[in-house]
């Protein structure tokens, strides 16, 4: 019993952040861009992540594929997700940040996969969380959630930069912002559904049983 | 939590002459069934369903024999059916602002049945009917997608009737002002008073859905499914109507309707066969969902503890704990469903806390490995990212594929047919994705074969459904959460994490390839 249309549920689901909202503001906007732009932007990140090695160039290079498809992804995100293969945006975005994240954390730093594993971790809690929350009520978390959780297009950034700062801080950021999130995406949530369910909210619900996604 | 009802019940049909009460007006209401009348019968039957209040509306001459009979409850005497819609929409529009109940005071049936209309949070405004697939008579119900698209009643005759006359009719609170107006309108539009009324009294739930539907109001179908109804009119029907009631298998199709319609090859063959006994036994001793959901978080969490043991005693533990985890993950939605509590906290719980037992087990696999000094954290992270992806795939291709509700042929209610005066307008909603689908006939020439291969393709798949065995073959090979499960049960028993994340790898990777292709196919270009 989504509230939301289509357009407005996938902007959801897509987990945008400052740059995205930023270019939100912009005018003219772009418009039913965003699958050409995403694909488009990750290419080359996706030469950078392949040729990635521990050499600064290579990490130089990383981040600017990273900023690249920050930028043409937020673009296309503002532009609305209104176009025929749009609803793959919030997957290939998926895809994007959890394959940087683990491909980088793989080639600089394996040990510290397991901090990979935690801060991805964070980010599925959050996917999953905004996903089930539009399902079940209509209505996605705050929008101070996305300025606070950084979005795909910050987190990403604040993710190379961490890269580019060596071995070292890659291993430390990577635990630190990975509680960090899960920290701000699980009180979230959790307030959120004690406050709906003291307020008596639970009442007005009549979510007819959707096809569950296993 | 069942939300409060009232109820208006019209209680207006006569008991067959000789054959009734000599007591006065002779009410079939108030024909003698068990302690009491079928009256006092299912005013306790709506009590038990949360019904805070009841209005009867009575014929004038009847009232003060009824007034005998009944207590604590709001009578409304009528004069003619004009009064009688009037009268509805006066309490319609000023008695609170629970959902209102709609039916005639001489109805027997299950308090099941009635409990699927009125006690069901997933219930808006819907009227609880017959299905009658091979077609229902002039005063039934269209119905599609579980909508009324367009009704009979005694003065309405509808076109294409799959569904039989309504039985009673719920008005979610949110439409009662739409019900003042549906009432008002038919107390409008009654004939001269000067016909005879009908034995029946008044068609009201039928008069009413017709006036609803026909002003574009969105008005479920609630099956009867099985459950008989019946409106005796003498002792003699009121004495043979036990037996009838009897031969209905309430109790077997109430834990049938618990188990979830579409589901997954394990969920539905393993699993469900015995767990709805479970749930059953759960909803009786009032178990809610949401705590089997929390027993399963914690056994689920319990599978990962003992799989990061890296013991085999600890993988094999932990394979019975994630199966056991995944039961009940099955029973907390059939309670749900037995039960009939249906909550948006309870729809969250049980999707997230899916998601926090998996990872959380892939975790553990990660941990387990590096006992015996084997790292595969890279496996295990990359088959989180993979089923996210692949969750997220089919999540955005269900906010552009999920049916509109097909909308009610809107109609001015004094018409008597059912067939649109412009001619433009589409009488029904057909030709969707699926129907034209169904209907291509690979040989059949008729049709203009402008087709991309694409949608050849996909034509071509649908149409393997029409051998049982290939549809569960499709729904395992997307490897459902059950699926996925008993793969790393089996595998974790039997050998290690490195084994069990790469097969996770390799078949959700071969599953993702299937699924995106699939829907990428069919939202390309025809």
């Amino acid at each position: 019993m989504s509230a939301l249309t289509p357009v407005t549920t996938l902007d959801a689901y897509a987990d945008a952040g400052p740059l995205a909202r930023l270019a939100d503001r912009a005018e003219p906007r772009p418009g039913g861009q965003a699958f050409g732009l995403t694909v488009l932007g990750a290419v080359p990140l996706v030469v950078a992540l392949v040729l990635l090695d521990a050499d600064l160039f290579d990490r130089l290079l990383l981040f600017a594929g990273v900023l690249v498809f920050a930028v043409a992804a937020s673009l296309g995100w503002a532009g609305s997700l209104g176009g025929r293969y749009d609803w793959l945006v919030p997957a290939l975005l998926r895809a994007v940040e959890y394959g940087v994240v683990i491909r980088v954390t793989a080639v600089l730093v394996p040990d510290a996969l397991p901090a990979a594993f935690a801060f991805c971790a964070a980010l599925a809690y959050h996917h999953y969380d905004v996903v089930n929350r539009v399902r079940q009520t209509g209505a996605p978390p705050a929008t101070w959630v996305s300025y606070a959780g950084g979005g795909f297009d910050l987190r990403l950034v604040a993710f190379a930069v961490l890269a580019l700062a060596g071995a070292g801080a890659l291993a430390t950021g990577l635990w630190v912002l990975a509680a960090l999130l899960a920290a701000v995406f699980v009180t979230e949530s959790v307030t959120t559904w004690v406050v709906r369910t003291r307020t008596g909210a639970s009442a007005d619900v009549a979510a007819p049983e959707d096809e569950e996604v296993g | 939590v069942i939300d409060l009802t009232v109820t208006a019940v019209v209680v207006a049909a006569r008991a067959s002459p000789g054959g009734g009460e000599d007591d006065g007006p002779g009410l079939a209401a108030l024909l003698p069934y068990e302690d009491g009348t079928l009256l006092s019968h299912l005013l306790e039957q709506l009590d038990r369903l949360g019904a805070s209040a009841h209005h009867l509306f009575v014929p004038g001459d009847a009232h003060d024999a009824l007034a005998r009979h009944v207590e604590g409850v709001d009578l409304h005497a009528y004069d003619d059916e004009a009064g009688l819609f009037h009268a509805l929409a006066e309490v319609a529009g000023s008695v609170g602002d629970e959902p209102l109940v709609v039916l005639s005071g001489d109805v027997l049936t299950h308090a099941d049945a009635l409990a699927d209309l009125v006690a069901d949070a997933r219930v808006s405004t819907a009227v609880l009917a017959r299905g009658c697939p091979d077609g229902a008579g002039p005063d039934g119900m269209r119905v599609q997608a579980g909508r009324v698209v367009s009704a009979g009643s005694s003065r309405h005759r509808v076109s294409g009737a799959t569904w039989d006359a309504p039985v009673a009719l719920r008005v979610a609170a949110a439409d009662r002002p739409a019900l003042v107006e549906a009432a008002t309108r038919a107390a409008d539009t009654t004939p001269a008073r000067s016909r005879p009324a009908p034995a029946r009294g008044p068609d009201v739930v039928g008069l009413l859905t017709v006036a609803l539907v026909r002003d574009g109001g969105a008005v479920g179908a609630v099956a009867l499914d099985g459950r008989s109804w019946l409106r005796p009119r003498s002792r003699a029907d009121v004495a043979a109507a036990p037996e009838a009631l009897a031969r209905d298998d309430v109790a077997g199709r109430r834990l049938r309707a618990a188990v979830k319609e579409r589901d997954g090859f394990v969920a539905t063959f393993l699993v469900s066969p015995w767990s709805r006994h479970v749930a059953r036994w759960a909803a009786q001793r009032g178990l809610t969902p949401n705590v089997v959901t929390l027993v399963s978080l914690l056994v689920g969490l319990g599978a990962a503890a003992a799989v990061a043991t890296g013991e085999r005693w600890g993988y094999v533990t932990g394979a019975v704990l994630l199966m056991a985890s995944f039961a009940l993950d099955c029973v907390d939605g059939q309670v749900a469903r037995y039960a009939r509590t249906f909550t948006a906290l309870g729809g969250w719980l049980d999707a997230t806390l899916d998601r926090v037992k998996e990872y959380a087990v892939y975790a553990a696999l990660a941990v387990g490995a590096s006992r015996t000094g084997d790292d595969v954290w890279l496996l295990a992270v990359a088959a989180l990212a993979l089923l996210t992806f692949r969750h997220t795939v089919d999540l955005g291709y269900e906010v552009v594929t999920r049916p509109v509700p097909p909308a009610p042929v809107r109609l001015p209610y004094g018409q008597h047919d059912d067939v649109p005066a412009d001619p433009e307008a589409p009488a029904d909603a057909d030709g969707t994705d699926a129907g034209t689908d169904a209907g291509v006939d690979p040989g059949d020439g008729a049709r203009p074969a402008r087709r991309s291969p694409a949608r050849a393709l996909v034509v071509s798949l649908a149409s393997l459904d029409r051998w049982r065995w290939t549809v569960w073959a499709r729904r395992v090979v997307v490897l459902p959460i059950g699926e996925r499960w008993l793969l790393v049960a089996v595998t974790i028993a039997l050998f290690d994490p490195r084994v069990t994340l790469t097969t996770l790898l390799v078949l959700g990777g071969l599953a993702t390839a299937y699924t995106t292709t699939g829907r990428v196919l069919r939202t390309a270009p025809r």
